[in-house]
């Protein structure tokens, strides 16, 4: 009885010391990690609109408390087609991206996680203020790197310009890399629905 | 066993990869390029000595019974900071090796250091044991990403995972700057062999590379035999010399 309260005992101060440590370190290292996503997450914006990198901006998504949220002038309510939404849509992740120069829409990213045969993949799909797609970006993968490099070289640029409408969006039908690409024509196909349901509003 | 040997084995007496062919899952995964098998080899030195010391120092308070748990959760732990601190101090490193720094968890060379070496030994030659063998295994990730690297580029980058040093990424070394000094055309890269920087590549750097170690290790070991052959040989004549004196002797006494 007595050794199993020491086993008991030594495990639960591993336990308890492990937990200790990391949280000190991760105490220290949040901060810095969040910025370090933060400035991913505005790389992968940037790509998306070709935004030069001495013009700066501001986004804001459907998981972003009111309260942080950056306030907007009058002039952006002229140029918004339809407003933010308080809740996001089903399976995806809402940002809209402003010029912060003088508050303008550039335009609109939905990012989708979806989970295959071969693991998840994380697709930014951005559109246009105009209604067409700016470009669809993969950011996170755990499926087959050489299916995901080929999607990203060859099958990705023909959604750029194409029309955001479900009626009128064209994929490629043969891609060698099927799980992959299935995934990314689902996110992109969730992401079409969302904007278009968003103007509707 | 001296400090000094101890420390030393990693490298190439008990080399945990080319010897040993243990933790093989990095050794093949995150060596497309020098950068990354150095980031991961830092990372395993770093675990791989703390986790001994740790080890080492609870080693007559850990029943024996939980022993294995018990080092799992230390190794873990350890394995979690590392991945804060890549995630916040080299963003790009902790991207590109990816699901391959929470599998150092399960990486075999520390759960083996730890019960073979640690559980066994005070905390100074634990830690001995840990660092070296941790820079045997950076220096064996190391060597299979130079080879790879340069067979699938032609060149050596440094600083495009690493931030260290440079603002830039800069070529340590390319082909083309020894070639331009006679073509001014040449383009090392659309002769480099893509094939080593993907999957099957890295399955046969390891194996060229196994095979010249082992080659090379042959060729010691029949030399030695050799030597050996050559010394009983001399040992016989001796023998043989000896018994005929002896023989002689007797023949002269009588």
């Amino acid at each position: 009885m007595l050794s199993k309260l020491k086993t008991a005992l030594v495990l639960l101060l591993i336990g308890a010391v492990s937990g200790g440590l990391i949280y000190i370190v991760n105490d220290i290292t949040a901060p810095i990690i969040f910025e370090n996503e933060l400035q991913r997450k505005i790389g992968f914006y940037s790509e998306i609109f070709e935004i030069p990198e001495d013009q700066e901006i501001i986004y804001k998504d459907c998981t972003t408390d009111p309260n942080d949220l950056v306030p907007i002038d009058g002039q952006l309510e002229e140029d918004v087609t339809f407003e933010v939404r308080d809740s996001c849509p089903e399976g995806l992740t809402e940002t809209f991206i402003y010029d912060k120069a003088d508050n303008s829409l550039i335009g609109v990213v939905y990012f989708g996680n979806e989970k295959n045969s071969y693991g998840e993949v994380g697709v930014l799909v951005g559109i246009n203020i105009d209604g067409t797609i700016a470009n669809v970006v993969i950011s996170s993968s755990t499926n087959t790197v050489n299916f995901v490099k080929k999607i990203e070289k060859e099958f990705l640029s023909p959604f750029m310009g194409q029309l955001a409408d479900p009626q009128l969006i064209e994929f490629d039908s043969a891609t060698g890399a099927t799980y992959t690409y299935g995934s990314v024509t689902d996110i992109v196909n969730d992401a079409i629905a969302a904007y278009n349901e968003g103007s509707d509003e | 066993m001296s400090k000094k040997e101890n420390f030393l084995k990693g490298f190439f007496k008990e080399n945990p990869i080319f010897v040993f062919l243990l933790g093989m899952c990095p050794a093949l995964a995150v060596t497309a390029v020098f950068e990354t098998a150095l980031g991961m080899g830092l990372l395993v030195i770093f675990v791989l000595t703390m986790s001994n010391i740790v080890v080492s120092m609870l080693r007559n308070v850990i029943p024996n019974d939980v022993r294995t748990p018990a080092y799992i959760v230390i190794i873990a732990t350890f394995v979690t900071i590392v991945g804060m601190v890549s995630k916040a101090f080299t963003y790009d490193l902790y991207l590109a090796l990816g699901v391959f720094i929470p599998l150092i968890v399960v990486n075999c060379l520390i759960l083996g250091r730890a019960e073979s070496f640690a559980s066994k030994n005070k905390v100074l030659d634990s830690a001995i044991d840990g660092f070296g063998m941790g820079l045997g295994f950076t220096f064996a990730l190391v060597v299979i990403g130079v080879f790879r690297e340069f067979l699938s580029t032609g060149g050596i980058i440094w600083g495009e995972f690493l931030p260290f040093f440079v603002d830039q990424p800069v070529t340590l070394f390319s082909l083309d700057m020894i070639i331009n000094l006679f073509n001014s055309d040449f383009v090392i890269a659309d002769y480099a062999l893509n094939m080593f920087s993907l999957a099957p590549g890295a399955f046969i750097a390891l194996g060229i590379i196994l095979a010249l170690i082992q080659g090379k290790s042959a060729r010691r070991i029949k030399k030695e035999i050799e030597i050996q052959k050559q010394r009983i040989v001399e040992l016989k004549k001796v023998a043989l010399a000896k018994k005929a004196a002896a023989a002689k002797l007797v023949k002269e006494a009588a």
